[in-house]
């Protein structure tokens, strides 16, 4: 497995355990979710914390040997730059969906987790895609 | 979504084989690529640019035209 590929599926894990666990107490699957907006910022900051760990955790298990290779090269820059553009259409997709749900009477706390999920769905898009095109390239 | 790679030939991994066996990954240490770019190079799935490719070159100390062929 490249240095690349072990980060992207580090990542890709992380980002479901902080977000799984943000949608189950959404679903009511687990504890209680956020009602109010202090209650909600509270919320975003765990979740942005617990993605520094992952990132963090990520970066110890690169390979500390070599720097150069936790450094994306020519051909890796270029597949990022791409995964940057099917997040930016998951995002735009999803707002769209947002406006066209928005017209019903919708709660705020809909709306902001409707966002959450858009920023959540497409960074694993991103993840996926880059990790698919890195796999079928080597 | 995937970009066609253009239809260029090369002879890294015979040059690689005749330079004394040299492993991918000390042929991509001297080009500053990884060894998963240098396996998508010899099987043509990614067009290096024209740095890395004079790089490669100058590894084998041959020129550009001995190792990449453009076959369009």
């Amino acid at each position: 497995m490249s240095p690349r590929v072990r980060m992207i599926v580090g990542l890709s894990i992380g980002l479901l355990v902080i977000f799984g666990w943000h949608f189950a107490t959404v679903f009511g699957v687990i504890g209680n979710a956020p009602q109010t907006r202090s209650e909600f910022f509270i919320r975003l900051g765990i979740i942005f914390v617990g993605f520094l760990v992952v990132s963090t955790i990520v970066a110890i298990l690169q390979d500390k040997r070599n720097s150069k290779l936790n450094m994306p090269d020519e051909r890796e820059e270029e597949i990022l730059l791409r995964t940057e553009q099917i997040g930016l259409y998951v995002v735009y997709a999803g707002i769209l969906l947002v406006i066209w749900f928005s017209f019903a009477p919708m709660k705020s706390m809909q709306i902001v987790n409707a966002l959450l999920a858009i920023v959540c769905v497409s960074e694993i898009s991103k993840l996926v895609y880059g990790l698919l095109v890195l796999k079928r390239k080597n | 979504m995937t970009k066609r790679p253009p239809p260029i030939s090369n002879r890294v991994r015979e040059l690689r084989e005749a330079n004394g066996n040299m492993s991918q990954a000390s042929l991509g240490e001297a080009i500053d690529v990884t060894r998963q770019t240098i396996i998508a190079i010899e099987q043509g799935h990614y067009s290096p640019s024209l740095e890395s490719a004079f790089r490669i070159a100058q590894v084998f100390g041959v020129g550009i035209e001995d190792v990449f062929t453009w076959e369009g």
